[in-house]
């Protein structure tokens, strides 16, 4: 196997190639992994900062260069009640705005120490935030062999509202093989689908030379569950970006409201800045699942806690029409809620991030409503996913 | 929306309408004027200028994306009462239009008042607009003015915005003209008139804020000899149990005195 400590890309490639091709034999014959023999993760992250300024931001993180926009990445977890360890990441930054985290360490520990990194306070970092809609559209991407469906209003409502307003607190359901596509299509026809939310989907992508297995977690976890060709993982990994990135565009593009300063020239030669135009509408998320209690609702998907981090404080404008002005605790960035039974109106203001749209939506989608959906005008145009019923 | 409270001097004459739409497609602009109750004649003379002038508003920079030879324009004044009871309006080519609320299954009703009507007929025909319960209108294009009623509102804005700017700059002290701007993104083009009065708002709550142990939070200091704020760490979770103690208060508080008092 090449070295564990690469000086270039390729030789970093290689060894996931080794890594991938272990993986996968070991699975086919013993139907386990050995110790230490970890699947390959791909963890893309959303930024608005340098790579080089996470070992400024965070203490216990160290980075170093390793090749063009490749660092290696080293997190000390030895604060952690568990192993004292220290966990290497491999950093793609070449696409400034959207990171890939690589890592071949233990499932756990890895997604803990970049949940510990991307959840702190003023990280300018994101998860990717995957509606049910982009969920959907994986599957089309290679042979759908499996999906997970996890519900938990737990995280975010409190027992209270669960008991008077809610069927379920928790729902799991995990699915492999042919029987999967039955299962949600039988599900899909219950009462149930507007709990069903994807957590994770799982495909087989074929490429010429060779297949990768891979499960996509909805919050932009990509792992390779066996398979013999990293680049096919590569290309994977970027199709999932670049569809995600299309998202984001389109929202940003369409649905942020600005206030831009008019010049009205006064004098023939001198021109002052005077009166302002609106531009752009809020977003209008469309719920299945009606809103019993408006105020407890929007309190509780703005207290500031994990997962969202939005923090907000609200009014009463009607009886039956709710306020929200709050910030998002990622960016910093202002949103403004109005919240009715049946629908959602998201205000973001022009210079605000597209992900924290997507982060309240898809968390609407696993918490609350999986069928919540965008409004026809709040579609991003030329995205290839449609976030509409 | 094309543009708010422009300034354009027209022909020597100068007119501030409150709000310009203009329909690309119609090549056509509606100047709105809203009002209580108190008219000036000037600006009816000065209204009809525009109105005869629309290429004006082209060259002045106040509509775009239409040709100036193009362009027809209608004014209207806008109000919650009729207009048209106190004023008489027929020597001037221009309606006005009433707003009203919660008019049985609308939640707003727009019509217009009074015999004339606007030069552009398919605007005559959008009247009455009726919005209808469920359907109700956006907030936040314009999140609060200087009225009492939304006062409400401001301090909400004024406290998102003051966990934004104490993110932003850090240990670095802001004044109440920085929240206010961050708080509603019109500030900069209001009149000096608006600004004052909602200064005087943004001290007052500030004070208030501290007040209601949201010290731990913000501190005041002094910055070029006025008062300013700084951002000292406290937990989000534990500063939005304060803050919703703090907005409950206040709305109790509105309920028995008028801001004034405050």
């Amino acid at each position: 196997m090449p070295p564990i400590e690469p000086t270039d890309r390729r030789e970093l490639y290689e060894h996931f190639q080794h890594v991938i091709e272990g993986t996968y034999d070991q699975l086919l014959e013993e139907q386990k992994l050995n110790y230490k023999q970890n699947m390959l993760k791909s963890f893309l992250v959303e930024t608005n900062i340098e790579a080089t300024t996470l070992k400024e931001k965070f203490e216990y993180v160290t980075v170093e260069k390793v090749d063009y926009s490749l660092f290696e990445v080293l997190i000390d977890t030895s604060s952690d009640e568990d192993d004292e360890e220290i966990l290497t990441f491999y950093l793609d930054s070449q696409d400034e705005r959207f990171w890939t985290f690589y890592s071949i360490e233990k499932s756990r520990p890895a997604k803990d120490a970049m949940e510990d990194l991307i959840m702190a306070e003023q990280s300018g970092l994101d998860y990717l935030w995957f509606p049910a809609q982009l969920q959907r559209y994986f599957t089309t991407l290679g042979k759908f062999q499996g999906a997970g469906i996890n519900y938990d209003a737990e995280d975010v409502f409190s027992e209270e509202y669960i008991d008077e307003h809610l069927p379920f607190g928790e729902l799991s359901i995990q699915s492999s093989g042919q029987g999967t596509s039955w299962l949600l299509d039988a599900l899909s026809d219950a009462d149930l689908k507007r709990f069903m939310s994807l957590s994770s989907v799982k495909i087989r992508r074929e490429v010429e030379e060779g297949a990768v297995i891979e499960r996509i977690d909805n919050n932009g976890r990509i792992t390779t569950r066996g398979g013999n060709d990293i680049q096919a993982h590569l290309s994977f990994v970027e199709t999932i970006r670049e569809l995600y990135a299309d998202l984001i565009r389109g929202i940003e593009e369409e649905s942020r409201i600005g206030y831009p300063i008019r010049e009205i020239e006064v004098e023939e030669d001198e021109r002052h800045s005077s009166g302002q135009s609106i531009e752009g509408t809020p977003i209008v998320i469309n719920l299945a699942n009606t809103v019993e209690n408006l105020k407890e609702f929007a309190d509780s998907f703005t207290s500031a806690t994990k997962p969202l981090r939005l923090w907000g404080v609200g009014t009463w404008l009607a009886d039956d029409y709710y306020k929200v002005r709050g910030t998002d605790l990622h960016n910093n960035d202002s949103f403004t809620l109005e919240i009715k039974r049946d629908w959602i109106r998201l205000y973001l203001p022009d210079d605000a991030c597209g992900n924290t749209a997507l982060r309240i939506f898809s968390n609407i989608q696993r918490y609350y409503d999986a069928e919540a959906s965008f409004g026809e005008r709040s579609n991003p145009k030329n995205s290839k996913v449609g976030l509409t019923a | 929306m094309d543009i708010i409270e422009p300034g354009i001097p027209i022909k020597g004459d100068y007119i501030q309408p409150d709000l310009i739409l203009t329909a690309h497609r119609r090549k056509h602009s509606l100047l709105l004027d809203f009002k209580s109750y108190h008219l000036k004649n000037h600006q009816n003379e000065r209204y009809d200028t525009a109105v005869q002038n629309p290429d004006q508003l082209v060259l002045r920079g106040a509509v775009q994306g239409v040709s100036p030879d193009e362009l027809s324009v209608d004014f209207s004044y806008s109000s919650f009462g009729d207009l048209t009871e106190i004023h008489d309006l027929s020597e001037f080519n221009f309606t006005t239009v009433q707003f009203e609320a919660h008019v049985g299954d609308a939640n707003l009703r727009i019509e217009i008042v009074g015999s004339e009507e606007f030069g552009e007929p398919d605007l005559d025909d959008a009247f009455p607009i009726e919005v209808p319960h469920g359907k109700d209108i956006p907030t936040d294009y314009y999140p609060f003015d200087a009225e009492d009623e939304d006062h409400t509102q401001f301090c909400i804005y004024m406290l998102n915005a003051a966990i934004q700017l104490a993110g932003e700059y850090g240990s670095d002290p802001f004044n109440v003209d920085e929240l206010l701007a961050e708080s509603h993104k019109l500030w900069g083009s209001m009149s000096e008139v608006k600004k004052k009065e909602l200064r005087t708002w943004g001290e007052k709550f500030l004070d208030k804020y501290n007040k209601k142990g949201l010290d731990e939070h913000l501190r005041k200091v002094q910055k070029d000899d006025k008062p300013a704020w700084f951002h000292k760490s406290s937990s989000f979770q534990a500063l939005r149990n304060k803050a919703d103690e703090f907005i409950s208060d206040l709305e109790a508080d509105l309920r028995q005195k008028k801001l004034g008092e405050f």
